[in-house]
């Protein structure tokens, strides 16, 4: 419970930020961050309502927000990169690892982890290839001041700490209080960066 | 009970593991942007040391040709023809107007600015030893707008005199009969102000056509443009620089230099 409230709290509070700071995000390649982060709130919303009174199980509500959230992300890469064709070829990927997930778990009982360790990996591989696209470019003087880069640290952070725990929840049936902590610490920085990324634009 | 303690245990190096794993990422990260950012400012600071170094050589170069043989020996061969005559006043008068001309000359190479006043100074004095030369062949004014300051406003140094003798020895010089220079100073508000360099030679078209050759007017408008290029990188100055025969626009001969200066902040 008190995890849950810190990973709102973080929520609540980027959501704020980039309310805030709208006139300017509005105008950026992040302008659908606002509207993806508006989705997030009332998906756990949603999610917390849903499990907390009716006791109803979660697991259609994630594997959608999972779905969701990895193809914008996908596509914000999409928009923001020039290799167009490398992303659309990991999009490609994307869609059949989603696939082969349907196909193969049970979408309404279970978490898609399949869809989770595949995007996870293409996320990831996004991120490398913003990193060295940013390389090239002269903006890297002033990196600390690009909110893209804040972005993609924030969910390199958060994809290459919880790959590690996709495969250990795989491996081991572990007590899913240290999984939730560990998952609160690395949504505790991947929050802090999108804060970072967003104040970016005062 | 054992069970539940080697969970927690193979949990903690889990948990161990990951952070050791995004630390390292960050660290990685960070350190590789760092080394990027630093290279490129190294690369912008040799750059622009480069650019300086440059913009000095094109000033000596500017300096130079201000300075340029055939003036010198010009103005004293005049200075000699009213020695010849007797004409000790006229001579001592020009004579003066020179070495004042020649201690400018020096004294303003080693200012990159000027106040406007200074380099009227410098334009009037080498505009007086022209005449000397060119006695009654040429005519010239100098107008400033009241509302332009010149004690205030600055200008590149000396950046002028070479557009003013390109007008006198390419406009004037092949034109038949009485030739002008019109130097003027605009105001253009708080960003700047506007200098135009106007004669009523040959125009800069025919001046062209006419010196095929052309190898020393060449070399001096590509320092002057050299030298703008310069100024205007330098992020000091923004300079517009425009040149355009009179015939085309204001069916009349001549040639007019507009050089529009904003100062950046």
């Amino acid at each position: 419970m008190y995890l849950q409230i810190v990973s709102y709290t973080l929520i609540g509070i980027t959501t704020l930020v980039a309310t805030f700071n709208r006139k300017q995000l509005l105008k950026s390649s992040e302008k659908y961050f606002l509207y993806y982060l508006v989705f997030i709130v009332i998906h756990e919303l949603v999610a917390f309502i849903q499990n907390y009174y009716f006791k109803i199980s979660t697991f259609v509500n994630y594997n959608i927000f999972d779905i969701v959230s990895y193809s914008f992300l996908i596509y914000w890469f999409y928009k923001i990169l020039d290799n167009k064709k490398t992303i659309t070829f990991l999009g490609i990927i994307y869609i059949i690892n989603i696939i082969i997930s349907l196909i193969i778990e049970d979408f309404f009982n279970s978490y898609l982890k399949i869809n989770i360790f595949g995007s996870t990996i293409v996320i990831l591989i996004l991120t490398m290839s913003f990193y060295t696209h940013l390389l090239k470019k002269r903006e890297v003087v002033s990196f600390t001041n690009n909110p893209q880069f804040w972005i993609t640290t924030g969910l390199l952070i958060f994809n290459i700490g919880y790959l590690p725990v996709l495969i250990l929840l795989n491996l081991s049936n572990f007590n899913s209080l240290y999984v939730d902590f560990g998952i609160t610490i690395l949504n505790i920085l991947m929050y802090g960066c999108f804060i970072k990324a967003f104040l970016c634009y005062k | 009970m054992l069970q539940i303690e080697n969970n927690i245990n193979i949990m903690l190096f889990a948990m161990i593991f990951i952070a050791i794993i995004v630390i390292i990422s960050v660290v990685v990260l960070f350190g590789l942007f760092m080394s990027k950012k630093n290279n490129l400012i190294k690369e912008n600071l040799e750059a622009a040391l480069e650019n300086q170094k440059h913009l000095h050589e094109l000033e000596l170069k500017a300096l130079r040709g201000q300075m340029n043989p055939h003036f010198i020996h010009n103005s004293l061969n005049a200075i000699q023809y009213y020695v010849q005559r007797n004409d000790v006043e006229t001579s001592e008068y020009y004579l003066t107007k020179f070495s004042k001309l020649m201690r400018l000359f020096f004294d303003y190479s080693n200012k990159q600015h000027l106040t406007i006043k200074e380099e009227i100074l410098l334009l009037e004095n080498y505009l007086q030893i022209e005449k000397l030369r060119f006695e009654e062949k040429l005519d010239y004014s100098i107008e400033v707008e009241k509302s332009l300051d010149i004690e205030e406003n600055e200008i590149p140094s000396m950046i002028l005199q070479p557009l003013v003798e390109n007008a006198i020895n390419h406009g004037l010089f092949h034109k038949k009969g009485k030739g002008k220079v019109c130097i003027l100073f605009k105001n253009i508000g708080n960003t700047g102000f506007k200098v135009q360099v106007i004669d009523n030679g040959i125009g800069i078209n025919k001046s062209l056509a006419k010196n095929k050759s052309l190898a020393k007017n060449k070399h001096s408008s590509t320092v002057i443009e050299e030298r703008l290029f310069l100024l205007n990188e330098s992020n000091n100055w923004n300079v517009n620089y425009e040149i355009i025969d009179r015939l085309l626009i204001e069916n009349t001969n001549g040639t007019k230099v507009t050089l529009t200066f904003n100062k950046v902040n």
